[in-house]
């Protein structure tokens, strides 16, 4: 990757204060991010996997400005952090599809008046408002009728095709992607994830894509990255890390995604399952965090933190036993 | 207008009709609903068509008929007339004026200051917060009645006055339950949407958090306007509402009481009165709040 | 392999169920057959507004009337029909023989009693109504084996924890306990660890699937994840708008899938090799209460002709294996 990539994401750590006792005195902390870093090139799409609890919604929070980190930095094209920055800049660079088509729009107000926020706000469009708002609902396929309707008419689908034309709507350079289609039909996912390429494709975009779903990851993703509790386990090209995972985190994850072909089978054959449920983040395990639950801990991983080893652009894992040399 | 604009305007006429009928639908199937806004729309056209309603218009004033006092129900007067002589029908429909304005009045004072608040609290957090709801709290901490008592005691007892005494109370209500619901809506998609688009917390608030209010404080508004009724007809009772000779329903309790048993129109129908109107206002906010599905509390 | 046998547990026969609304009546069932042999394990699969809550609610009469109806059709359980069946039979038919896997372990649990209560109650319930009488030690006793069958680590520590203080996976075993407390005949799984992470998912329906064949018990799993139906289940049925579209032996459903919508929707699943072609479907799911004519699936369907617009498609046989593969598809008609 020798372009300047166009989201840098550099030791983030993100630690919440745990109160208690009587006077609400800080306790301990969350750690929901612990040091994660990474590169996204443009035009690329990077996807970050991992449980829930691992830290995947709060790093896209942070990326897109709705949370601050505690530490580290990111940095959207030469936008450097939205703390006591200019929050409509940052804007205009980055935005975000959000999970859940029942709350992504606000049932009390009109398709138009949705899309027309973001132009207004921004005023970056010359001409009339109302003609770019039906342009935008065309660009996601939808029928410009639709300017009148209100989101209880509309359905999944449809709902997050208009919150992906909300987001186009001020022409940004990244899109943060938390799970887009997850809540959706795997027909209507599928229509969702052609229209998300598409996009990428006409407008030339680059995507941070969350997501727990390993089988769309590989088929969408450029690159991923699999987070738990708080730090990248592993991290690659998509077509390396799940055809020949490294860590036994990967490795199980992959190995507990049901199938429904038999090529699938092959490529789950041979991995070795993982037990129990992730730890809170309030109580990190010392050593590799992964070792409580690790088929391959040694009596290393209990104490000693493994450090990343291989090359990010193509494969590298975060384990003392699978270590790339 | 353009072709596809025109059939756009069309589509959204014909949505709107349905809204409006699937409303009916649903509303039909609610007979509380029903029941209530029949009795508050009959309250509210009697009000207002007062001077055409009432068959004697003149006694709603200062007018004396010594020949026609403690007369019971008839044909000439439906609920009889009182001790001066005035036909108590006419009274009433008059009086529901009154009781009316003194919902107006205090509501219209009180549930926009209470709901401003309330989403200031609920979206900004922090001190803002903090100091809103514990004044809020304070205030709940005093009983509605024994406050106003005091105010329109220490005040000359009028109207005007024991409106004021009651919006002085009854904000932090809507304070309270905008404040639950802002807390509930502050984390949804759309406004932290908003928020990335580089929307004004003017925008969040009054655009994206109110509207979705809009249904909870309705049904708490008509819930409310019962109450307001009847803590106003217990202040005039106590004569410290509306004073005499303003046909106020619950001075006429007041004053006819003192000839019960045996003229028992002059008390018992404004109370009737009183207890018709408060019972449509509550069949009302409870069938709302099943139609809005809101929580209020 | 299990071939259906001649008593099936549960024999659902044209069921038809429609609801009442503004819009009109939305006729949501439209004849649905479903069998579960004794040790089978039958998957109900389709995507959202399909029909397989309703179907599902109908087995266990949990149809909320009005605005459903019953129209017509059997539920018949153990060759007895359910839906003419008494209240007190019913009851008794649910505590019992038929029992439920919920879906969600965050909702399903009552968050203000003891998980021991909460078990002991729907075990008390169904011994009164069996006329039973039973101590609360003895049912202590059963709890805490099932508690120990479902693998909780310490089962006499769970009876005493309120839900809160388990984890989403633990909370879902204990539903699991509480499905297989009084010994079901039928088992009927809702999505069972939809709501779980996916490692935890996958440890739950294996545990799932360890009990129902040690006890040899019949399950209906319901489900719209192709995969875990796969995995889960010897036969199963495919809805598509109220009706069952295909069904058959599942390793044949899944080699060899017959209807087109159970084509085009195999094919939206993405792919764990990273090969799925992002097809979809175009169009969404027709308005129960205007319904196309003749095959809902029509208007979406590639292979659509004039004759799928005017008359619904019966089940045509499609496979030569040992189990029925049918698909209710013109094209499969036999000429």
């Amino acid at each position: 990757m020798s372009a300047e990539p166009l989201l840098r994401v550099d030791g983030l750590t993100k630690h919440f204060p745990v109160r208690g006792g009587p006077l609400r005195r800080v306790v301990g902390h969350v750690r929901a991010l612990d040091g994660v870093s990474f590169d996204v090139a443009p035009g690329e799409t990077f996807g970050l996997a991992g449980e829930s609890g691992s830290g995947k919604s709060t790093l896209a929070r942070i990326v897109v400005g709705l949370e601050t980190a505690s530490g580290g930095r990111v940095r959207v094209g030469d936008v450097d952090d939205v703390r006591g920055g200019d929050r409509r800049a940052f804007g205009r660079v980055v935005q975000m599809v959000f999970q859940n088509p029942g709350s992504s729009l606000n049932p009390r107000r009109s398709i138009q008046a949705t899309l027309e926020l973001p132009l207004a706000i921004h005023g970056t469009f010359q001409g009339p408002i109302r003609a770019r708002a039906a342009e935008l609902l065309e660009m996601v396929e939808l029928p410009r009728s639709f300017l009148g309707k209100h989101s209880h008419e509309l359905s999944g689908g449809q709902k997050q095709r208009v919150a992906i034309a909300r987001a186009l709507a001020v022409q940004p350079q990244l899109l943060v992607l938390d799970e887009p289609t997850s809540a959706l039909d795997v027909s209507v996912q599928a229509k969702v994830i052609e229209l998300l390429q598409k996009l990428r494709d006409e407008l030339s975009l680059t995507y941070l894509f969350i997501s727990h779903d390993l089988s769309l990851m590989h088929a969408f993703c450029d690159r991923v990255g699999v987070l738990y509790l708080g730090q990248l386990a592993e991290l690659g090209r998509a077509d390396a890390v799940f055809r020949a995972p490294r860590h036994p985190y990967t490795r199980g994850l992959i190995a507990s995604v049901p199938v429904v072909g038999e090529e699938e089978v092959a490529l789950k054959a041979g991995l070795e399952r993982i037990t129990g449920e992730i730890p809170s983040a309030a109580n990190v395990p010392s050593g590799c965090r992964f070792h409580t639950r690790c088929p391959a801990a040694e009596e290393r991983c209990r104490h000693e933190d493994p450090e990343f080893t291989g090359d990010p652009s193509e494969q590298a894992v975060r384990c003392h036993v699978h270590s790339i040399v | 207008m353009s072709a596809p604009a025109l059939v756009a305007h069309a589509e959204e006429r014909a949505a709107r009709r349905t809204a409006w009928r699937r409303l009916w639908y649903r509303l039909r199937r609610n007979p509380s609903a029903l029941a209530g806004s029949a009795i508050v729309l009959v309250v509210v056209a009697l009000a207002l068509l007062a001077p055409w309603v009432a068959t004697h218009p003149q006694d709603a004033g200062n007018v004396v008929n010594f020949r026609a006092r403690h007369l019971p129900p008839s044909a000439e007067h439906w609920f009889g007339t009182d001790q001066v002589g005035r036909d108590v029908f006419s009274r009433v429909v008059f009086g529901y004026r009154i009781s009316l304005l003194l919902v107006v009045g205090v509501l219209g004072l009180s549930v926009p200051f209470g709901v401003v608040l309330g989403l200031l609290a609920g979206y900004l957090g922090g001190w803002v917060e903090t100091l809103i709801m514990r004044v809020t709290d304070v205030f709940l901490a005093i009983p509605a009645l024994v406050m106003a008592l005091a105010i329109t005691a220490a005040l000359t007892p009028n109207l005007t006055n024991a409106m004021i005494a009651l919006a002085v109370l009854w904000w932090t209500w809507h304070t309270r339950l905008v404040y639950g619901i802002v807390r509930s809506l502050r984390g949804e998609e759309y406004v932290e949407a908003a928020r990335l688009l580089g929307a004004r917390t003017a925008h969040v608030i009054f655009r994206e958090l109110l509207p979705n209010c809009v249904s909870a404080i309705s049904v708490k508004v008509t819930l409310d306007a019962g109450f307001v009724i009847l803590i106003g007809a217990g202040l005039s009772f106590l004569g410290l509402g509306a004073q005499p000779p303003a046909p106020d329903l619950g001075t006429m309790v007041s004053t006819g009481s003192r000839y019960l048993p045996d003229m028992w129109w002059q008390s018992v129908f404004p109370g009737l009165a009183i207890l018709f109107a408060i019972l449509g206002f509550n069949l009302l906010g409870d069938g709302l709040r099943d139609l809005f599905d809101v929580e209020v509390a | 392999m299990t071939a259906p046998v001649a008593a099936p547990v549960l024999d659902v026969r044209g069921l038809r169920v429609s609801f009442r609304g503004f819009e009109g009546v939305a006729e949501v069932l439209q004849g649905v057959d479903l069998t579960v042999g004794k040790g089978e394990r039958v998957g109900l699969v389709g995507e959202s507004g399909c029909g397989k809550s309703v179907t599902m609610r109908a087995i266990m009469g949990i149809l909320r009337a009005p605005p459903a109806r019953v129209d017509g059709g059997e539920i018949r359980y153990l060759g007895r029909d359910v839906l003419t069946l008494g209240r007190r039979e019913r009851d008794l038919l649910k505590g019992r023989d038929l029992s439920m896997v919920f879906q969600d372990p965050g909702t399903s649990l009552n968050p203000v009693f003891r998980i021991g209560e909460q078990l002991d109650d729907v075990m008390g319930w169904a011994d009164r109504r069996g006329g039973e009488r039973t101590s609360r030690r003895t049912r202590r006793g059963r709890i805490l084996e099932v508690l120990k069958q479902v693998k909780l680590p310490d089962p006499a520590l769970v009876y005493d924890a309120y839900p809160m203080q388990l984890s989403g996976g633990m909370r879902q075993r204990v539903l699991i306990a509480m499905a297989l407390l009084n010994r079901p005949t039928l088992l009927i799984a809702d999505e069972p660890g939809t709501a779980l992470d996916v490692t935890t998912q996958d440890e739950i329906l294996r545990l799932l699937d360890a009990l129902v064949q040690h006890d040899g018990l019949s399950m209906l799993l319901i489900s719209h994840n192709l995969g875990v139906v796969r995995a889960m289940t010897d036969r199963l049925y495919v809805m598509y708008a109220g009706a069952v579209v295909e069904e058959g032996a599942t390793a044949d459903v899944f080699a060899d899938p017959r209807h087109p919508y159970t084509q085009a929707l195999l094919r939206c699943v993405p792919k764990l090799d990273g090969s799925a072609v992002y097809a979809g479907i175009d169009g969404t799911l027709p308005d129960y209460t205007r319904p196309p004519g003749g095959c809902r699936f029509h208007p979406r369907c590639g292979y659509a002709h004039a004759r799928c617009s005017e008359a619904r498609p019966p089940a045509f046989e499609v496979g030569a294996g040992p189990v029925a593969h049918r698909s209710a598809c013109w094209l499969e008609e036999p000429r």
